[in-house]
C-alpha cells in the first residue's frame, strides 16, 4: 500500500468508536432555541405559560449578550436573538435550557410568540420584482456587474439571430448524517466551546463579538459538512456559551434532524437568464446573463456564493462579448449559505443547459457545438484573465468525449429504437481557494512542531469532515520529507493550539494548505541534518532539538506574484488556478411515471496532481451522487415561509438502489495538486439535465426534474 | 417502568420511561454509542441493532416491546464484522463515519443470511440506510469483497 493512502481515521469510524459531539459523555444541560412562528414581523413578546413550572430552567433573551448581538457575515446584520425585527420562519429569539431533555421538549410547547405579522417577501421572483422591499431599495444584498468586450454593437447588428432562455434551481439541504450540535465546557473556570463545525477561526471570531473574550474553540469529529457546517455552527456556539455563562452550567444543545433541516442554511435558489446572440457562423458572438440568487432573510456569505456563481456563469468558453448582472436578493426565508460548489452548480447547469439548447437550437452536436468554442491562444475568461488551462480543457473534453464513447451512444440512442433515453455531457470548471483576493486577505498560516520523540505534529485549524483531510495533509508533509506518514500527526483542530490556516472550504484545503505545509516541511527538511530513511529522520529530528534547534516550522500565505485581481472592477485573475471536469450522463425516463433513472455517469477530473487516488475518487463519487439528488429528487417545499418537508421520509436523497455504474477518471495536467471536493458536484446535475433533455427532444430548464418538471415541460 | 434484558449478552434491568425509544435508552442510559440518531425516524439505518436477531431502527423501536428480548450491538460483533470492517477499510467505504456504523450492521445482516455478492441485490439490501458522503460505491465495492468471507 502506497505511503498513507488509507484513511487514518478509518478504523473507529468502521467500529462505531469514535466519538462524535452527541457520543462524548456529557454533564449538564441541554439548551433549546425559542423560535419564531411568523416568517416576517415585529415581536411583541414571547409568553412563558404561567401554569407551568418554569423553576428548573434557564432562559436567555437578547439582553443577556454582555458583547454584540451579531454574528458576523459579510455583512453583520443577523443577530443572534432577534429582539424585535423577525424576517424568518423560526428565526431564534430566545434560548432555555435545563437538565432533563424530555422535560425541556415539553418546556417548548409552553411558550408562545406574539407577533404583529408583516407581508414576506417569500419567492426570486418577487424579490427580482421588488413586490415588497425587505431590504435596501431593491432587496440585494449585492449587485455585481462585469462587462467584457461591446455586447451592445453586437445586439444590434442584425445579422445575429438571438436565443433565450432562462433556468431555474431550487434549494438543497446539506444533509450531513450528523447534525448540527455544540457544547459549551467549563474547563478550570473558562468556557469552552467544542463540536461538529468546518471553521474554529469563524466560531472564535463570532464568539469574540458575542463575549467580548477570547473563547477556545475545539473540533469535535465532524459528521459531514458540505458547507453547512462553515457559518451555521457559529450561531449553536453563541447560544451554547451564552446558557452556559447564565447558568454556569456545561450546556449541550445537539439538533434534531427536523430542526436541523427546517433552520439551518440551505443551497442558493437561484435563477437565471441568458440572451444570446448568434453570428451567422453558429458561434456565439456576445451574451447578456441575469444572475440571481435568494440568499434568504440575512446576508450570510452570499455576497461571494454570488460571485463564484457569476465568474463560473461563462465556463472558460470562448465568449467575447459578456454583460453580466448578478444579485444576491433577499427574503423572508431562512438564510441560504455554504454548500459544495458554492453557486458554481447553479451557473453551470444554466450555462451548459443553454449550450445544448443553443446547439439543438441551430441543429449541432452539443459536443461539436463545445469544441468549437472552447478557447484557444489569446482567449480571455469573463474577468480578461488568460485561460491558462485552454489546451488542458481541450484535451479533457476530447479524452471525456472518446473515453465515454459519447458519439456512438449519441447516435445509437437517437434512431428511436429506445424512446425516453438520452445522453448529456457538461463541461465546466472550479476555481479553486477564495475568489478574487480571498485568500491574501485570509493570510493563512499553518506550523509544524517537532516533537523529542522524532515525530512531527500538524497543528493548525484546517478540519477533518469526512473529505480526508487528516489522511492527505500528512500524506504530503511525508512525501516533502521523503519519510513515511505514521511519522506525521495531525492534531485535533483547536484555535488555543492550532495555526490560523483559515476556514475549511472552497476547495482550498489540498490546494492552498497542502502547499503551505509543505512549504513548512521543506523548512524543516533543510533544518535537519541529511537522512536516508524513517529512523535516520527521527535521530536527526532529536538531535535538532537537543542542540537547540527551532521546535516549530511555520509558512504563510503570499500571492504568486503572476496573478493580479482587481476586486473594484472585476478584473484579472478571480482564482489561483482552476480544477477542470468533464461529465457524461445517460438517463432513461420511465414513460408512465416520468421518473428519471440514471443509467451512468461518467467523470474526467483534471485536479492537477492526485494526492490519494483512493480518496479521491471517494470525492467524485460522493459528489456526482449528490448532484444526482439535486438534479432528480432533491425538493424543499415551503408555505408561507415554513418548510413543510423537514424529514427524511419527505425529503428525497439517493439511496444505494439509485446510484447508476459510476467511472471516475482523472488527468493530471500539472504537477501541482489543486482543488476538488466541490467538482464533482458542479457538473452531474447539469449533465443529467441534458441527458433529460436529449432523452425527450425539448428544453428543461428547471432543477430538480422530478416528475411533475417533466409533465409541465411536456405540456 | 421496569425493564429487564439481555444487551450484548449480559442481563440489564433498567427503570425507564415508556415513552423512551430503543435508541434512547441506548444512547443515554447504557453507554452504547456506536448507533448514532441520524434521522429519528426509522429513515436512515445509523441506529441499527439486533433484537432477537433482527436487525431494526433502534430510533422507533419503542422500549415497551423490550422486556425479555436480546438486543445486540455494534460493540458486541467487533470479532464476527472483522473481515467486514476490514474491507471496508480498504475501500474507503467511511468518509465522514456517521452512518458507517449502521452500514457495517445492515452488511452482516446480509451477508450472514447468505446474501450474495452481486452488486445489485448489495445495493437492495442496503435500501434502509442513507450516506451523504460517499455516494455508495465504495460500501458496495467494499461489501462484495466480503462477501466470499466467513461472517
Amino acid at each position: 500500500m502506497q505511503n498513507g493512502l488509507l484513511r487514518r481515521d478509518a478504523w473507529p469510524k468502521i467500529a462505531g468508536t469514535l466519538g462524535y459531539l452527541d457520543d462524548l459523555p456529557f454533564e449538564g444541560l441541554h439548551g433549546a432555541i425559542v423560535r419564531s412562528t411568523v416568517a416576517r414581523g415585529i415581536l411583541r413578546r414571547i409568553l412563558y405559560d404561567p401554569a407551568f413550572d418554569w423553576s428548573p430552567f434557564v432562559i436567555v433573551e437578547p439582553a443577556d449578550i454582555p458583547g454584540e448581538n451579531v454574528c458576523p457575515g459579510l455583512m453583520e446584520d443577523q443577530p443572534f436573538l432577534s429582539g424585535g425585527e423577525i424576517r424568518f420562519y423560526g428565526e431564534p429569539l430566545a434560548l432555555i435550557a435545563c437538565a432533563d431533555l424530555p422535560l425541556l421538549r415539553d418546556a417548548l410547547k409552553h411558550i408562545r410568540i406574539e407577533a404583529d405579522p408583516l407581508e414576506p417577501l417569500l419567492s426570486l421572483e418577487a424579490a427580482s420584482s421588488n413586490a415588497i422591499t425587505v431590504f435596501g431599495n431593491d432587496n440585494s444584498f449585492k449587485t455585481i456587474e462585469i462587462t467584457k468586450g461591446d455586447t451592445q454593437a453586437v445586439f444590434s447588428d442584425p445579422a445575429q439571430r438571438l436565443f433565450e432562455g432562462l433556468y431555474e434551481t431550487a434549494g438543497q439541504e446539506h444533509l450531513y448524517l450528523e447534525p448540527q450540535g455544540m457544547e459549551a465546557l467549563y474547563r478550570e473556570g473558562v468556557i469552552v466551546v467544542k463540536g461538529s463545525m468546518q471553521c474554529p477561526g469563524y466560531v472564535a471570531g463570532a464568539l469574540k463579538r458575542l463575549s467580548g473574550e477570547t473563547v477556545e474553540i475545539e473540533q469535535t469529529p465532524t459528521g459531514g459538512g458540505f458547507g453547512g457546517k462553515e457559518d451555521y455552527p457559529s450561531l449553536i456556539a453563541g447560544y451554547v456559551w451564552l446558557l452556559a455563562r447564565k447558568s454556569g452550567r456545561n450546556v449541550r444543545i445537539v439538533y434534531g434532524r427536523s430542526e436541523d433541516m427546517a433552520y439551518t442554511t440551505k443551497r442558493h435558489p437561484a435563477r437565471i437568464s441568458y440572451r444570446t446572440a448568434i453570428d451567422p457562423n453558429g458561434k456565439i458572438a456576445a451574451m447578456e446573463v441575469n444572475f440571481e440568487i435568494d440568499a434568504g432573510a440575512y446576508c450570510t456569505l452570499s455576497p461571494v456564493v454570488l460571485s463564484r456563481g457569476a465568474l463560473h456563469a461563462c465556463g472558460l468558453y470562448d465568449f467575447s462579448s459578456v454583460s453580466l448582472l448578478a444579485r444576491a436578493l433577499a427574503t423572508n426565508t431562512p438564510p441560504s449559505g455554504a454548500f459544495r460548489g458554492f453557486g458554481a452548480p447553479q451557473a453551470i447547469f444554466a450555462l451548459e443547459r443553454h449550450m445544448d439548447d443553443l446547439a439543438r437550437w441551430i441543429g449541432e452536436d452539443p459536443l461539436d457545438f463545445r469544441r468549437r468554442h472552447l478557447p484557444g491562444a489569446g482567449s480571455t475568461t469573463l474577468t480578461g484573465a488568460p485561460i491558462r488551462e485552454a489546451d488542458a480543457l481541450r484535451d479533457l473534453l476530447e479524452r471525456a468525449a472518446s473515453e465515454s464513447d459519447y458519439t456512438r451512444r449519441r447516435d445509437a440512442l437517437s434512431v428511436g429504437t429506445t424512446p425516453l433515453r438520452g445522453i448529456g455531457m457538461a463541461l465546466f470548471m472550479h476555481g479553486g481557494g477564495f475568489t478574487g483576493s480571498g485568500e491574501s486577505f485570509l493570510a493563512s498560516r499553518v506550523r509544524l512542531e517537532a516533537g523529542e520523540s522524532g515525530r512531527v505534529t500538524i497543528r493548525i485549524i484546517s478540519t477533518e469532515i469526512g473529505q480526508g483531510a487528516s489522511t492527505v495533509l500528512p500524506a504530503l508533509v511525508a512525501q516533502e520529507l521523503g519519510i513515511s506518514a505514521e511519522l506525521i500527526d495531525y492534531a485535533l483542530p483547536n484555535t488555543a493550539t492550532g495555526s490560523d490556516s483559515g476556514p475549511t472550504v472552497a476547495s482550498r484545503t489540498t490546494m492552498v494548505i497542502g502547499d503551505l505545509l509543505c512549504r513548512a516541511a521543506r523548512k524543516l527538511r533543510e533544518a535537519l541534518n541529511f537522512y536516508a530513511d524513517d529512523e535516520a529522520f527521527r535521530t536527526a529530528l532529536k538531535h535538532h532539538l537537543k542542540r537547540g534547534g527551532e521546535r516549530v516550522f511555520e509558512s504563510v500565505f503570499s500571492p504568486p506574484g503572476d496573478i493580479v485581481w482587481d476586486e473594484e472592477h472585476y478584473r484579472g485573475d478571480a482564482y489561483l488556478g482552476y480544477s477542470l471536469g468533464c461529465t457524461v450522463a445517460e438517463v432513461q425516463i420511465d414513460p408512465i411515471s416520468y421518473r428519471v433513472r440514471v443509467m451512468e455517469l461518467y467523470a474526467l477530473s483534471d485536479i492537477g496532481r492526485v494526492v490519494n487516488p483512493l480518496l479521491a475518487q471517494g470525492q467524485v463519487y460522493g459528489g456526482m451522487v449528490q448532484a444526482m439528488g439535486y438534479a432528480l429528487t432533491e425538493e424543499l417545499i415551503y408555505r408561507d415561509g415554513r418548510l413543510l418537508n423537514p424529514r427524511l421520509c419527505d425529503y428525497m436523497i439517493p439511496v444505494a438502489a439509485d446510484v447508476p455504474p459510476m467511472r471516475a477518471v482523472f488527468v493530471q495536467s500539472d504537477e501541482k495538486p489543486k482543488g476538488l471536493g466541490e467538482l464533482p458536484m458542479d457538473g452531474a446535475g447539469a449533465a443529467i439535465a441534458n441527458a433529460v433533455a436529449d432523452a425527450l427532444g425539448m428544453r428543461i430548464t428547471k432543477l430538480p426534474i422530478t416528475p411533475q418538471t417533466i409533465l409541465e415541460a411536456l405540456r | 417502568m421496569k425493564l429487564s434484558f439481555t444487551l450484548n449478552g449480559h442481563p440489564v434491568e433498567v427503570a425507564t420511561e415508556p415513552t423512551l425509544s430503543l435508541l434512547e435508552l441506548l444512547r443515554r442510559h447504557l453507554n452504547i454509542t456506536s448507533c448514532k440518531e441520524g434521522c429519528g425516524e426509522g429513515e436512515c439505518g445509523a441506529c441499527a441493532v439486533f433484537v432477537d436477531g433482527r436487525l431494526v431502527n433502534s430510533c422507533i423501536y419503542p422500549v415497551l416491546s423490550l422486556q425479555g428480548v436480546e438486543v445486540t450491538t455494534l460493540e458486541a460483533l467487533m470479532e464476527k464484522t472483522r473481515n467486514l470492517r476490514e474491507s471496508f477499510e480498504r475501500h474507503d467505504a467511511a468518509q465522514c463515519g456517521f452512518c458507517t456504523p449502521g452500514l457495517v450492521m445492515a452488511a452482516y445482516d446480509y451477508l450472514r443470511n447468505g446474501g450474495s455478492p452481486d452488486p445489485e441485490a448489495v445495493k437492495t439490501a442496503l435500501d434502509g440506510n442513507l450516506c451523504r458522503c460517499t455516494g455508495y460505491q465504495k460500501i458496495i465495492e467494499a461489501i462484495v469483497d466480503a462477501s466470499g468471507e466467513e461472517q
